[in-house]
């Protein structure tokens, strides 16, 4: 028996949480057009300025506005631990971050170099004290769950991906560091890909798939150790990838098939909600771990069978499914927010969570994504088809963004309602 | 003493349930919810409310939660009633 609880002081203002999320659609419009703009045929070739531009924008721009939101929101309920002053830290870390992916984006895209300075510096100065704050208060927790390892394992990845960002930075600017830059890149990627993001995806999913849709929790081999052996498989490609690059090859498909397996764990524990009710964010989480399970048969098919589409099409799939999750916990996460810190206050008018983003607004958003991400499967093999993928994302980031927006209206038209000060 | 069982129940059904029980209890009454799981969010949302509570664990997903806007109730005694 005893009282547990945290204190709602810890829990940070919406206003912190919700500038990270309402930024995902933004970038994604931005993606879309600079998709849509750029030659179709550079799409699928990884060193192409444009592709770089593209990657960044979703994966910098999407993706780590939604995860540096995600853990401003978590890190308080699962560390214990409020984040002094957070407006004060989520509005200069918004905007550094914010105003770092345009410059590197546009750098890329319009190829001018001289925006790979200030961007540099704007990223790592938000993304490396994200890093080095919320390590500072996780390594601080006495009770290191399964979730808690796992977001150290994922800033400690992002902020080796940050580094090697810094010296793919220097090479690509005639600094000669001894190393072939296209290695240096990989290992970056590498990093930000499984390290950050993944193990990241993978230590939310250990919180939220048994607590959202009351599943059984993932085995405990696999919650206890995935993150911590994706990280090992990481450092150890390092030499491996810079020196003996043939040999990286294994770990590649070592970690390959962690990420199947994971995918495999999360789409049966799906099936194994007690009350089976199928809703909008169910089926994201479904379609983005079957996306990456063929994501997975594809990088085989390049690599052991000699299918040269396959590793285009994986690398699209990839940002497919962690879009997909971004969806799935947004739409879940928002609406919470609002209904919580509506009754916080008091505000006997707090709309049904399920009425604050309704279903029937979700689902076109559900198959407009199902259209991506057919449309882009399709482009890798028929590249003028990135034209019509690049159209649907424009309209999927605009009803994505209005979804979030009319949440949001919900918030700021009830929030001085309150009974409570 | 109002009795709620949202073990099972889908997120945020327990949640949105409880609040609902929250903005009718009156000052004497007990309000017993048990749950999957330690709601964390609806103890930050009573303390709000000025509203007691004492949570018990009484195995692998089993959590009892005694509500009341009493100050008076011992709350204490019926934790322990669940662990017997």
């Amino acid at each position: 028996m005893f009282n547990r609880g945290l204190s709602l002081d810890q829990a940070p203002p919406f206003g912190a949480v919700l500038r990270f999320f309402l930024t995902i659609p933004l970038f994604g419009l931005l993606a879309a057009g600079a998709l849509g703009l750029a030659d179709a045929q550079t799409m699928t070739v990884w060193d192409a300025p444009t592709t770089a531009a593209l990657v960044h924008l979703v994966l910098l721009g999407m993706v780590g506005m939604a995860m540096v939101g995600a853990l401003f929101q978590m890190l308080p309920v699962i560390a214990g631990a409020a984040i002094k002053a957070p407006m004060f830290h989520a509005r200069w870390i918004h905007a550094l971050m914010g105003l770092g992916v345009l410059m590197l984006a546009g750098g890329l895209y319009f190829q001018v170099p001289g925006l790979f300075h200030p961007a540099l510096a704007l990223l790592l100065g938000s993304l490396g004290f994200v890093v080095l704050m919320m390590l500072f208060k996780l390594l601080k927790v006495e009770n290191k769950t399964p979730s808690v390892i796992g977001m150290i394992v994922a800033l400690t990845a992002l902020g080796m991906g940050l580094l090697f960002a810094v010296a793919v930075t220097l090479t690509f600017m005639g600094v000669n560091l001894g190393i072939v830059p296209q290695d240096l890149r990989n290992v970056h990627m590498h990093f930000m890909l499984f390290g950050w993001i993944v193990v990241l995806i993978m230590a939310v999913a250990f919180q939220v798939i048994e607590m959202f849709y009351v599943t059984p929790p993932y085995p405990n081999n696999v919650r206890r150790w995935f993150p911590s052996a994706i990280m090992a498989i990481l450092v150890a490609d390092v030499p491996l990838e810079l020196f003996r690059p043939a040999w990286a090859g294994w770990l590649d498909a070592l970690l390959a098939l962690l990420l199947a397996v994971f995918a495999g764990i999360t789409l049966k524990r799906l099936r194994q909600r007690k009350r089976p009710v199928a809703d909008v964010t169910v089926q994201l989480w479904r379609t983005g771990m079957a996306a990456l399970s063929l994501a997975v048969l594809f990088w085989f098919l390049q690599n052991l069978g000699g299918w040269a589409p396959g590793f285009a099409l994986a690398a699209y799939l990839f940002g497919y499914v962690v879009l997909s999750v971004v969806f799935a916990m947004s739409y879940k996460i928002i609406p919470f927010l609002v209904w919580f810190h509506l009754n916080a206050k008091g505000v006997l008018e707090t709309p049904m969570m399920g009425d604050i983003i309704a279903a029937r607004m979700m689902r076109p958003h559900l198959w407009l994504h199902w259209a991506v991400g057919i449309a882009l499967a399709a482009a890798v093999l028929l590249p003028p088809l990135f034209k019509a993928a690049a159209l649907l994302f424009f309209a999927e980031s605009l009803l994505y963004g209005f979804n979030l927006l009319g949440a949001a209206r919900i918030y700021f038209r009830l929030k001085d309602k309150g009974i409570l000060k | 003493m109002i009795e709620l069982d949202a073990r099972g129940l889908n997120h945020p059904e327990p949640l949105e349930r409880s609040m609902d029980v929250f903005k009718w209890m009156d000052g004497e009454d007990i309000f017993h919810l048990t749950i999957h799981r330690l709601p964390q969010p609806l103890l930050m949302i009573a303390e709000r409310f000025g509203i007691r509570y004492e949570v018990c664990e009484a195995g692998e997903g089993e959590w009892h939660v005694y509500f009341t806007k009493s100050p008076t109730v011992d709350l204490a005694s019926l934790c322990k009633a669940c662990h017997v």
